[in-house]
């Protein structure tokens, strides 16, 4: 699987910018509406439904680039209710989550984040 | 202006206003505002056959004239849609709803008999894609996920839960708006209503209704004699709904074939109505028409 794909690219990219609002978020950065506001400005759920039935290619990757999609999405729609719920340590976790799958990623495009 | 007129905008007025609150109590209201009912499908064991009771219950529902959707709530071993025999992928769009404002909706996927079925097993191309989501990140895929579906009018939603008390089951109790309750599987086996003790008191703790408790492979008729064995042991779960205080809805006998069925996507009941494990099952439907006021 190249990084030149396309999809790839851009998820890797999202993937990124939503990784350092995250740790910007962790860090106090940036306040709770910042990282909202970064989120919804990165337009992830638009790609997830651009790319959901593209499979040119290995499921597995491109699986994994949409689980990335789905987790940006599911963090910008339900961020404020999380953190009502759970406090600012659950928003560590996604973090962790989010880097695992870059680096699954990395592993299976052989890129270097 | 005229009397039907007055009419007409009153209920057009009472329908904003509906729509307005629903938007105030959360996606998730909107999401299932057209749906009648809301039932959970519990266990505290896994393997008492929770999926394949829910598949049958929701196409017995569907004989009987109700439109059902199923929600599989179990997102590390997501089974429904192959119980059902689907295997394709949920349709997506993304919404723009207001500036700035992106939002997903999915389109569920429609079994041969018509149930509408949403479960993080047909958002992936990889049958063997693994799901690691953790802690808050589950919570918030069932919201999510709950909310995103379009999921249209219906009569029942039933959600196939995973066993235990963990973190999916949790946020199904809590979020669902106006949940209906929960119907109660176990086996006759010691240990698995032992299990199944500490799931209830969990849905008790929530001030979630029980509605009925059943008991899964009760016993198995001997295909030569036609003698009833009990491999699983007798009786427990009548008696640990005479325990907990929860109306008992029958026991489901084992049926040879039922492994077949599901590897085939087929519903026992659609495929032997005349079973014994049919009449179990057209017989709890009844039951839950009944605790829920609907005959």
């Amino acid at each position: 699987m190249s990084y030149e794909n396309d999809f790839i690219r851009t998820v890797v990219g999202l993937g990124k910018e939503a990784l350092k609002l995250l740790y910007r978020l962790n860090t106090d950065e940036i306040t709770l509406d910042q990282f909202v506001e970064g989120l919804a400005s990165l337009n992830a759920s638009d790609v997830l439904a651009e790319y959901w039935a593209y499979d040119e290619g290995d499921d597995r990757v491109f699986d994994t680039a949409r689980q990335i999609l789905w987790l940006i999405s599911s963090l910008q729609s339900d961020a404020y209710n999380q953190f009502e719920l759970y406090g600012i340590t659950a928003f560590h976790e996604d973090f962790r989550e989010l880097r695992d799958y870059l680096l699954t990623l990395e592993k299976y495009c052989g890129i270097k984040l | 202006m005229n009397a039907d007129i007055d009419i007409e905008q009153f209920e057009a007025m009472k329908s904003k206003i509906r729509e307005e609150t629903l938007k105030a109590k959360g996606p998730m209201a909107m999401a299932l505002k057209d749906i009648r009912h809301k039932i959970a499908i519990l266990s505290g064991k896994g393997g008492v056959g929770k999926t394949v009771v829910t598949v049958n219950l929701a196409s017995a529902l569907k004989k009987k004239g109700y439109e059902v959707c199923i929600f599989d709530a179990d997102l590390h071993g997501p089974a429904v849609p192959k119980a059902l025999g689907l295997y394709g992928r949920m349709d997506v769009a993304s919404e723009h709803d207001h500036p700035g404002h992106h939002d997903l909706r999915f389109n569920p996927l429609m079994s041969s008999n018509g149930i509408k079925v949403v479960s993080v097993a047909s958002m992936w191309a990889s049958q063997d894609q693994p799901i690691m989501w953790k802690g808050a990140h589950k919570m918030r895929a069932i919201r999510q996920l709950i909310a995103s579906v379009n999921w249209g009018k219906a009569d029942f939603l039933l959600v196939d839960l995973p066993p235990g008390t963990g973190d999916e089951v949790q946020t199904v109790m809590r979020s669902i708006p106006k949940l209906d309750g929960m119907i109660v599987v176990t086996t006759p086996q010691g240990l698995s209503t032992m299990v199944c003790t500490r799931a209830i008191s969990a849905a008790r703790e929530l001030e979630v209704p029980l509605l009925g408790l059943v008991e899964n492979m009760s016993s198995l008729k001997c295909s030569t004699c036609g003698a009833e064995m009990y491999p699983f042991g007798k009786g427990q779960g009548e008696k640990l709904a005479r325990l907990m205080e929860i109306p008992f809805w029958g026991k489901i006998p084992i049926e040879l074939e039922m492994g077949e069925c599901v590897d085939e996507g087929v519903p026992f009941v659609d495929k032997k109505p005349d079973s014994d494990f049919s009449k179990a099952i057209d017989e709890i439907v009844s039951k839950l028409i009944v605790s829920l006021g609907d005959n």
